[in-house]
């Protein structure tokens, strides 16, 4: 399969005296993936999403977009790149529609008052009864789904988000994950995904590439990731809240440390060394009641947690 | 056009055309200033010597009000870098299939737009309140010299820009510069008439050769100022690749 963004030994320093953000970064990312770009505040994700999209150039290293060099090709890169940058930024005495009109004409692409994609964007983001506003009247919500819109109304080979579901409610979270598989479907769009949200890079993007002190520490398949870094989770819910204290200490004499989330509710971490049965036995003769048990499987949080803590490779 | 240059000056010309407070003030102070400070100084001055002729007063101040016009617009112009860089638009705008080059010259082409049209208006306005004879190709040479020299002010304040990033300092040093430029320039008065100090500081001014190329065009004919218009479009030329070239190694 073609690589829609191909990265060698990229480094990146603002100034000839400051430390390297990005070091000797190298990875590689298929057309039509949905990948995850996640890290620690400062780990050099936005550094790397904005020379992928051609905003600023590598100090060292080679970055390809669909076969153009960004360095000497960065026109043909860009055309292929849409960015949704962190900042909802925008013209404020701009209505709506003339934002749109503005992104449409660098890009070439339809005059989005008539374009039936973008009509249909608007109402599936109920967009549509603002455009006549200018920006500075619009909720951070509307200027976040704006600026989706603006970044999606052409096709693109790759889009690249940088949280963008900040300020989003859940019915509007909802109908951008599927706009988003929507155009990676039918457009082979390739999606990277930055978000601290790690809920949501689990659900949409099916590889995680993990950034920590300018390095690639993880860049693997989610499900993988999870898999091997995770744990299950218990969590136990007690007749009285006095059991808390009382099946917190049994806990400890085996080794796990459960964390009080609720009253009446621990939950604790279970891996190789002990398993929800025997954490549930160590507790029975404590003459404690546990009204409910829930096991939740492992996810992406633990994942990162326990490879960004450790501070090593997955 | 290259493909950049167009899509960013109608991107100028839509936000500025939106922002009604912007373009009110760019062309409202500079008629009031034509039609208050301009008539009553004439009242008082009446006529002045310029190059061995006697000229009225109201033909002498006019080439210094553009002048100042083209300090506003540069200064506008030069402005927006700082707010969209502040704002994030920077970082917005140069993601797309823009090179920094185009980004400036898209600017700078609507800011001679935007000096021309300002320019035209008070022109008419002149020749209400003092008519003159003016074929219309002398309208045209005029204009087409005041376009030239307009990229040399833009394209100096661009520059600046780049080196002034942090929004307060360089809002600071331009209105404090302004009036340093405007009265230590031959924009209200004579050269001749000058204290010796503001005569020394008038030679390294650029608006002082702004303002004598422009009042060469106004009152004694195009030719006599293509010499100034060539060598101030050089400048701005120069003054619009070093500020492409400051932006293009610009991290956003």
């Amino acid at each position: 399969m073609e690589l829609a963004i191909d990265v060698t030994n990229l480094s990146k320093r603002y100034g000839n005296d400051a430390p390297y953000v990005l070091d000797d970064v190298s990875f590689a990312i298929e057309s039509g993936t949905k990948i995850g770009l996640i890290g620690p505040n400062g780990a050099g994700k936005s550094t790397l999403m904005k020379i992928l999209a051609g905003v600023i150039l590598p100090t060292q290293g080679s970055v390809f977009i669909h076969g153009h060099d960004i360095v000497k090709e960065p026109m043909a890169a860009k055309r292929a790149v849409r960015l949704v940058q962190q900042s909802t930024a925008f013209d404020m005495f701009l209505d709506g529609m003339a934002a749109l009109k503005i992104a449409a004409r660098f890009f070439g692409a339809p005059d989005p008052a008539r374009n039936p994609w973008v009509s249909e964007l608007l109402e599936r983001f109920s967009l549509a009864e603002h455009m006549h506003k200018p920006t500075f009247m619009l909720s951070d919500g509307q200027l976040r789904k704006l600026q989706i819109t603006r970044a999606l109304q052409s096709p693109s080979s790759i889009l690249i988000l940088d949280e963008p579901t900040v300020g989003l409610d859940l019915a509007s979270k909802l109908q951008l994950t599927g706009v988003l598989n929507q155009i990676v479907q039918e457009n082979g769009t390739s999606l990277l995904l930055s978000s601290h949200i790690l809920s949501e890079v689990e659900s949409l993007c099916e590889d995680v590439l993990l950034l920590q002190d300018g390095h690639i520490v993880a860049h693997d398949h989610t499900r993988n990731l999870v898999q091997s870094h995770g744990e299950r989770s218990v969590v136990l819910t007690f007749g009285t809240a006095s059991d808390v204290d009382i099946a917190t200490d049994a806990l400890a004499r085996i080794g796990v440390t459960a964390i009080t989330i609720a009253p009446d509710q621990i939950q604790f971490w279970v891996g190789q060394a002990i398993n929800p049965v025997d954490a549930l036995a160590q507790l029975s003769g404590e003459g404690i009641t546990i009204s409910d048990v829930i096991v939740l499987p492992p996810n992406l949080e633990q994942a990162y947690a326990a490879i960004t803590t450790r501070g090593g490779q997955a | 056009m290259t493909s950049g240059i167009r899509p960013m000056f109608a991107r100028e010309l839509t936000v500025f055309t939106n922002d009604r407070i912007n373009f009110l003030l760019s062309i409202v102070p500079n008629l009031l200033y034509l039609l208050l400070f301009s008539t009553s100084m004439r009242a008082v001055v009446g006529l002045v010597e310029f190059g061995g002729q006697s000229v009225d007063y109201f033909d002498f101040v006019m080439p210094g009000i553009i002048a100042s016009t083209l300090l506003s617009a540069g200064t506008t112009s030069a402005n927006t870098i700082n707010q969209e860089r502040m704002n994030r638009l920077l970082l917005e705008i140069w993601s797309y299939p823009i090179t920094r080059r185009d980004y400036v010259i898209g600017k700078t082409g609507f800011s001679v737009a935007m000096v021309v049209g300002q320019c035209l208006v008070m022109l008419i306005m002149g020749q209400i309140l003092s008519p003159t004879t003016w074929q219309l190709w002398q309208w045209a040479s005029i204009l087409a010299a005041i376009a030239c020299i307009s990229v040399a002010s833009t394209g100096l304040y661009l520059l600046a820009a780049t080196y002034l990033r942090d929004p307060q300092r360089f809002m600071i040093v331009i209105n404090i510069a302004a009036p340093v430029l405007l009265f230590s320039s031959p924009s209200f008065y004579s050269f001749e008439s000058m204290p010796k100090v503001l005569q020394w500081i008038s030679v390294i001014n650029p608006l002082s050769w702004m303002v004598i190329t422009i009042r060469a065009c106004f009152l004694t004919g195009f030719r006599s100022g293509a010499v100034g218009v060539a060598l101030l479009l050089v400048l701005g030329i120069v003054a619009v690749i070093a500020a492409s070239w400051r932006l293009s190694r610009e991290d956003v």
